[in-house]
């Protein structure tokens, strides 16, 4: 199709660069400097989509982000975004874009039904249509027949990156105000940052002034660009305003590298030179395409040489649509001006105007053909034929970053309109947000009498009858009409219906603008790609993943690598053709009958060192640190200050004044941190030192009966005779200073070997080829899950939750020995703790397969729904050649030897209640021969 | 997968590319001071709070982290060891569970990264913060930004270079 609507001349556009795109399948062309939306208008099409609701025809109501009336769905290759405004979307060669909300097309949609049935769709309708008997039954339904674009299923395939960036000034519009605020400050020196959210710097400038403003724009644009302390970011929309003069901003970047760019901005001053909105005015038929407003046409004309109609109506309650109408009939359209005041000052040369007057109604089905004027009393007097109409029912200062910011508004009778008022940042508006409109001369005219839909939000298919229904209900507060009607929300976020819609509230019910006030602006303030908030902490760098030292050794040994606990950790080691479940099975089975190597690095590590550091300890473990020789290890539980577990591990006594406290895997930083905090805030009197020393040891750990005669064949000056389980010494292995630790979470004797983190594959090596003769076998966390499991031993964060007591674990006996108070002592004693029916940790064995871990224990006779606690761990254990599980259950130390009743996913299962260790209870297998 | 000190340096940002330089063979040591080691900082020359110098670094409150090249490492140790039987201060050496990266004019990169002022990074100036979700500490040099990280998050680091360039 041919540009049939482009003027000969005049525009912004670069007539010498052709740009092909498609829209719905059709081929068209426009030039670069178009938009989506102008280059569409300049080939003819108006219509570009189906309403939200209604499914009414709809084209452009604007030509930029206020439009929230053309959304179309943007293809790149595989990537589809939906819900895009035509307007906002830059005109490139390739582009290919699509309606939304209509099936097959706009033009013969088939749930354009629905305006059958429109009289019943009114606001609260499906409040209290689809309450009975379910309104979920109803819900698929309507959101199937509601809503706007389709999300894509796919993955974003999409890059966003961030980025930072502080300043002395940071002015959001490069408009006429905007670019000569960015002037006054870059010219004192300062660093001073220049938002834009259009692709082209100039603003108003762009299309209204004529020549003269727009050479004045270019020259202000270049001489910033000139200045070194100035950054000009084009295409880059200003979203939102927090605290500490802190703004986020997104910028479209080229069609390559990066999609977009999230700015994190803190400036010394902001000003907000964002312009002005013009309001729409409310009569019937005023959705229908080929109704847009005023200042749209003379920016198609100015900019873009489009001329949106060859017969145009202009409709307007105040003096700047004059301009509009006067630049129409210069670029050759048919243009009567009805104007709804008696009487104005502006002029329109060789435009018709007439004078107390409104457009009524407007006729046409795809496309406005005629618009239908009336006194102000309702009373018809002609109808015009026209292909165009143009409203400006005033315009409204953009203040939603001014809101965001904490600023408070004020109504503004000579504009009719909220501007800012009183600042609680440093933030100033300058010209149009700041209401600086010039005359307008407005006479409000909220509502045009007449019969017919008359359309308040048109993103939302919100009427001036859905607000009176609000309003007649009862909710006639602003924030209350808002959600009873959605008028303001989605994509437009109230831009073109906020001042009308609470308006036309105040009128019915005898509140004046300024006393109904407005809706809470948030962020964004237009919308943007989740994908943008994202930036590059998506897929794997979502949540920071630490390697272990010896990683390298064990992608050699064919690990199977899983996430545990923030660290990148091998699962297992599975032989050819093996599964997981083999694989853990037979790795379990070489740690009871061999020797096995468990990568323990992550074990949490902390010194703790200093004159006070016993006592300390004292205060924050369950078990007793000062009673502990040098050359020691203990167990001991940590609680919070609600007595709930919340770690636990081995610590060491190193010498008199320093300890090695050992912590679960992923809860070292959280621990380290905490005891920071407690000495920082609480026991300011204490002289302690506590470092996180995680990352400098990788530890090795060696387990199962042939443990100590490996050790021995590493080589070690460590005394192995006199080394029984819970001691620790320091020596050498391997050749290199190691620090090994007696500790077992396996149930067999174990040495904890520490070395420097970048010795740990050398260690990992020299294991593995000393172990040969031993049958060493690395084991990875299935393995380790299915030997502590066994033995009995808690996995805090998995047999445990947020409400689970020591006694809970039975480790009652630890808080009673202990003489001295410690965190979280008080709270075992409230009646809560001591109750009888707590949650316990007790073994299940079953006789059937293996139980699902969260399966639900009920009450005897019970149904689902009722649970007496839950299976925390399960595992087939290759010791015993049987199932077991872990579980929480209520009173469970009291109900060894019952026998009851599982259920998970609809199954029931029976299992049987005993002790929480299955293998080796008397713990002979640890002490290696020591007793 | 590269070398993180070459992926840095081939990172475009804004039309920018730095310069980076691994150092390699430093040794770190942590360190920190006692209530009764009120005058290590004295004693030993370290920098001042928020401070940094090419051998310490502050790193928190009576806390630093030292940068030890082979030859020196057995002295300062010798004068750590003295000023802890004294019970002023205890330190840990962490070897080479650092990476150490030396970035050259990069004071803008930084600031972008991190979203602190680049004067966070001047000369002799010392910060604590998070980059792609770790923590990270970036010193001001003569020759740049020094910035170390632990070495288990490297290849994290990696990635996230690679996907937070433009």
């Amino acid at each position: 199709m041919t540009q049939v609507l482009r003027l000969a001349n005049g525009g912004l556009i670069d007539r010498t660069r052709m740009l092909r795109f498609r829209f719905d399948g059709r081929d068209f062309t426009g030039h670069s400097g178009d938009t989506l939306a102008s280059a569409l208008l300049a080939n003819g099409v108006h219509l570009v989509g189906r309403s939200f609701k209604y499914h009414r025809p709809r084209g452009f109501v604007g030509i930029g982000q206020e439009d929230a009336n053309a959304l179309v769905r943007v293809a790149t290759g595989d990537q589809v975004e939906p819900n895009l405004k035509a307007g906002e979307v830059v005109l490139r060669d390739g582009l290919e874009a699509f309606s939304i909300n209509c099936r097959p097309s706009p033009r013969h949609d088939l749930r354009a039904v629905h305006q059958i049935a429109a009289p019943l769709l009114i606001a609260g309708f499906y409040y209290k249509t689809f309450m009975w008997p379910n309104w979920h039954l109803f819900e698929g339904a309507i959101r199937r027949a509601a809503g706007l674009g389709t999300a894509p299923e796919g993955r974003d395939l999409d890059r966003y990156v961030h980025a930072y960036a502080d300043c002395d000034l940071l002015v959001v519009g490069a408009g006429p105000a905007g670019l000569t605020a960015a002037l006054d400050g870059a010219r004192t020196g300062a660093r001073t940052i220049l938002a834009e959210a259009d692709f082209a710097i100039g603003g108003s400038a762009l299309w209204r002034g004529g020549s003269d403003a727009a050479e004045a724009a270019t020259a202000a644009e270049a001489e910033l660009r000139a200045l070194p302390n100035v950054t000009i970011l084009s295409r880059t929309q200003v979203f939102g305003y927090y605290d500490h003069n802190a703004l986020a901003a997104v910028e479209y970047l080229a069609d390559h590298g990066a999609r977009q760019r999230l700015w994190k901005l803190r400036a010394g001053r902001v000003i907000l030179a964002s312009g002005a909105i013009e309001r729409p005015l409310v009569f019937a038929g005023n959705d229908r395409p080929g109704v847009m407003l005023a200042s749209a046409a003379q920016a198609l004309v100015g900019r873009f040489a489009v001329l949106p109609g060859r017969r145009a109506v202009i409709f307007t309650n105040n003096d700047s649509a004059y301009d509009a109408a006067a630049a129409l009939a210069v670029a050759g359209a048919e243009v009567t001006l009805v104007d709804s005041r008696p009487a104005s000052a502006a002029s329109a040369p060789g435009v018709r105007i007439l004078h107390d007057r409104v457009v009524s109604a407007t006729k046409g089905v795809r496309h406005v053909r005629a618009a239908i004027v009336a006194d102000r009393a309702g009373r018809i007097s002609e109808t015009l034929p026209c292909d165009l109409i143009g409203m400006s029912g005033g315009w409204s200062p953009i203040v939603h970053l001014f809101s965001q910011s904490g600023g408070k508004l004020r109504f503004c009778e000579e504009i009719q309109g909220f501007v800012p008022g009183e600042a609680v940042q440093p933030v100033t508006a300058v010209g149009g947000a700041a209401g600086a409109l010039g005359t307008l001369a407005i006479e409000p005219l909220w509502e045009v009498p007449g019969r017919g839909k008359k359309f308040v939000d048109f993103a939302n298919d919100v009427t001036a009858h859905d607000i009176a229904i609000a309003m007649r209900e009862n909710y006639v507060s602003v924030e209350h009409l808002k959600r009873y009607t959605t008028l303001g929300m989605g994509v437009d976020q109230g831009k073109t219906s906020n001042v009308n819609g609470l308006a036309i509230a105040g009128a019915l019910t005898g509140r004046a603008p300024g006393k109904v006030g407005t809706t809470k602006f948030r962020p964004p303030y237009s919308p943007i790609a989740l994908g943008a908030l994202a930036g590059p902490l998506v897929g794997p760098l979502f949540r920071p993943l630490r390697h272990l030292p010896a990683h390298d050794w064990h992608v050699a040994r064919g690990a199977l690598f899983e996430e545990h606990g923030g660290w990148w950790r091998p699962s297992a080691y599975p032989h050819v053709g093996e599964t997981l479940e083999a694989a853990a099975a037979r790795e379990a089975r070489a740690a009871r009958t061999g020797a096995a190597l468990f990568d323990g690095s992550p074990l949490g590590k902390i010194e703790v060192s200093g004159p006070d550091a016993a006592r300390f300890l004292d205060r924050v473990y369950v078990g007793t640190a000062s009673t502990l020789r040098p050359g020691r290890a203990r167990y001991g539980l940590m609680l919070n200050e609600n007595g709930v577990v919340i770690d636990d591990g081995v610590f060491v006594r190193l010498a008199d004044d320093r300890y090695l406290v050992h912590t679960t895997s992923g809860g070292a930083d959280r621990i380290a941190a905490m005891l920071d905090e407690w000495l920082q805030c609480e026991w300011r009197d204490l002289d302690v030192v506590v470092m996180n020393v995680g990352s400098q040891w990788a530890t090795l750990t060696v387990s199962g009966p042939s443990a100590r005669d490996l050790l021995a064949a590493l080589g070690t000056d460590i005394d192995l005779a006199d080394f029984p389980h819970m001691r620790f010494r320091e020596g050498r292995v391997a050749g290199l200073p190691a620090r090994v630790l007696r500790a077992s979470f396996t149930g067999e004797a174990s040495y904890e070997i520490s070395v420097a983190a970048g010795a740990a594959s050398g260690l990992a090596t020299a294991i593995a080829a000393k172990g040969a003769p031993f049958g060493l076998t690395p084991i990875g966390v299935e393995a380790i899950m299915i030997l502590r499991i066994e033995k009995g031993y808690l996995a805090i964060g998995v047999d445990t939750d947020g409400t689970t007591l020591p006694d809970d674990l039975g480790m009652a006996g630890g808080v009673a020995r202990k003489g001295s108070d410690f965190i979280g002592r008080r709270s075992l004693d409230r009646p809560d703790a001591v109750r009888p029916d707590r949650l316990q940790l007790v073994g299940l064995l079953t006789d059937g397969p293996r139980l699902a871990v969260g399966a639900h224990v009920l009450r005897e006779g019970g149904v689902p729904g009722v649970s007496d606690g839950h299976v925390t761990s399960s595992v087939d254990s290759p010791a015993l050649g049987r199932p077991i599980a872990l579980a929480l259950i209520r009173a469970g130390r009291a109900r060894l030897g019952e026998t009851v009743t599982l259920y998970d996913m609809g199954i029931r299962h029976r299992a049987t209640i005993v002790e929480p260790v299955f293998f080796d209870r008397e713990g002979q297998r640890l002490n290696d021969g020591h007793s | 997968m590269t070398d993180t000190a070459d992926m840095m340096a081939s990172l475009d940002w804004s039309g920018t590319s730095i310069r980076v330089t691994p150092r390699h063979g430093l040794s770190a040591i942590r360190l920190k001071a006692t209530k009764r080691g009120r005058t290590l900082a004295v004693d030993l020359g370290l920098p001042a709070t928020g401070g940094a110098t090419e051998d310490a670094i502050w790193i928190g409150p009576d806390e630093w982290l030292l940068l030890a090249r082979p030859a020196e490492e057995g002295a300062i140790v010798a004068r750590l060891a003295a000023q802890q039987a004294q019970g002023a201060c205890y330190w840990s050496a962490i070897g080479d569970g650092l990476v150490i990266l030396d970035l050259g004019e990069a004071g803008g990169l930084v600031s972008q990264l991190t979203g602190l002022p680049q004067a966070s990074f001047a000369l002799g100036r010392a910060a604590r913060t998070r980059v792609a979700g770790i923590a990270v500490l970036f010193a001001g040099m003569s020759w740049g930004t020094r910035m170390i990280f632990d070495r288990m998050y490297d290849r994290h680091i990696r990635r996230w270079l690679d996907a937070a360039a433009e």
